[in-house]
């Protein structure tokens, strides 16, 4: 028997270079989306990379934030039930961005919030064909709770 | 001495080639490529950003400041709303003016007012970018737009209309912006800072 010697150089090479590309591509992207279930995004041309923040998922029949359920919709409306004396707030994400916006506080002294770019961000992630009557309760309850910098979450046009 | 280092060469020449055994290399190039592949997104997503409409208290100075407001209400219409502008610092300011006196109305405080209407929202934008474009060339350091949309409007009507408020698209040609220094600039930005605000 005679000894079979392989020449994996090239797949070393191949290898290699597989690696050095995503390596870079994750990098690249400083925040991992995943598309949750029921949410289809809209399409658009631009390309603003996405900072990472509480991310906030809407479809016509739930609003989840960083997965967590926080209400069920009907027909991609929002139940009374769910909303607070003017109509305008949504009690439970109130409730949980609140929370956040503590957790966040604590850790950013007042001086660094400007600077910080994460600090009153949000993720949104939309169904799009949800109406802007609907949304507009989202960015309502965001902005009451001092999240007033909103990520729209788009796929890009082909 | 010469040929001393002659044999030394012909004796380095002469042993055997060392191996280098690559296989533990390869499998953790082979297991860290598993990985990167696996959680790996292919899709390609980015944001598309705006802030939100936060009143302070009145401004005490009397100065003018540039106010850009769109009206998006309808999916095929759009209202535009420029505030005074008379006092404020602007470059190329003959188109915006020859383009106000043919299409805008007056308003009394001052501002101008002009409605678009598209034959869908994607004509809508192309409509309201030719009226911006203008606008951008004679306030080329202005960036701020305040987006006030209906209920009737679907996510993705309200991401075209933002996305083309803060951009113009690949497809289009860039502008020549004149700053206010008098330098030539190649931009696609029109107002990127665009806050959103709810229209009843």
């Amino acid at each position: 028997m005679t000894d079979s010697n392989v020449n994996i150089t090239a797949l070393m090479d191949i290898l290699t270079v597989l690696l050095f590309f995503l390596i870079k591509s994750f990098s690249l992207s400083s925040t991992s989306l995943s598309i949750p279930d029921g949410v289809r995004l809209p399409a658009s041309f631009t390309n603003s990379p996405v900072v990472d923040a509480v991310k906030l998922s809407l479809s016509e029949k739930e609003l989840k934030a960083d997965h967590q359920l926080l209400a069920n919709l009907k027909n991609g409306q929002f139940r009374g039930s769910d909303l607070s004396r003017d109509h305008k707030t949504i009690t439970s994400l109130k409730e949980y961005l609140d929370v956040q916006m503590q957790k966040k506080k604590a850790l950013i002294p007042e001086g660094a919030r400007e600077e910080d770019e994460t600090f009153g961000k949000l993720i949104i992630q939309a169904d799009k064909e949800l109406s802007f009557k609907t949304l507009k309760l989202v960015l309502h309850t965001a902005a009451s709770s001092g999240y007033e910098d909103y990520q729209f979450i788009v796929k890009e046009e082909e | 001495m010469p040929l001393r280092l002659s044999r030394k060469l012909k004796k380095r020449q002469s042993l055997p080639l060392p191996e280098v055994n690559i296989v533990s290399l390869m499998d953790i190039l082979t297991t860290l490529l598993f990985f990167l592949v696996i959680f790996a997104s292919f899709s390609k997503y980015s944001s598309l950003n705006a802030s939100a409409l936060v009143f302070g208290k009145p401004s005490a100075d009397q100065k003018q400041r540039f106010d850009l407001r769109i009206r998006f209400d309808h999916p095929k219409r759009a209202t535009l709303l420029l505030g005074p502008f008379d006092k404020l610092k602007s470059s190329e300011r003959s188109d915006l003016e020859r383009l106000i006196g043919r299409e805008f109305q007056r308003e009394q405080d001052g501002g101008v007012k002009k409605t678009i209407y598209g034959k869908s929202t994607e004509d809508l934008v192309r409509r309201l970018q030719a009226v911006l474009i203008p606008i951008k060339k004679a306030f080329p350091h202005e960036t701020g737009a305040l987006v006030l949309v209906g209920d009737r409007i679907d996510y993705q009507e309200f991401v075209d209309l933002l996305g083309g408020v803060r951009e113009l698209s690949p497809k289009e040609e860039p502008l020549t912006l004149t700053t206010l220094v008098g330098t030539k600039e190649t931009s696609r930005v029109l107002f990127p800072g665009v806050s959103v605000g709810e229209w009843n």
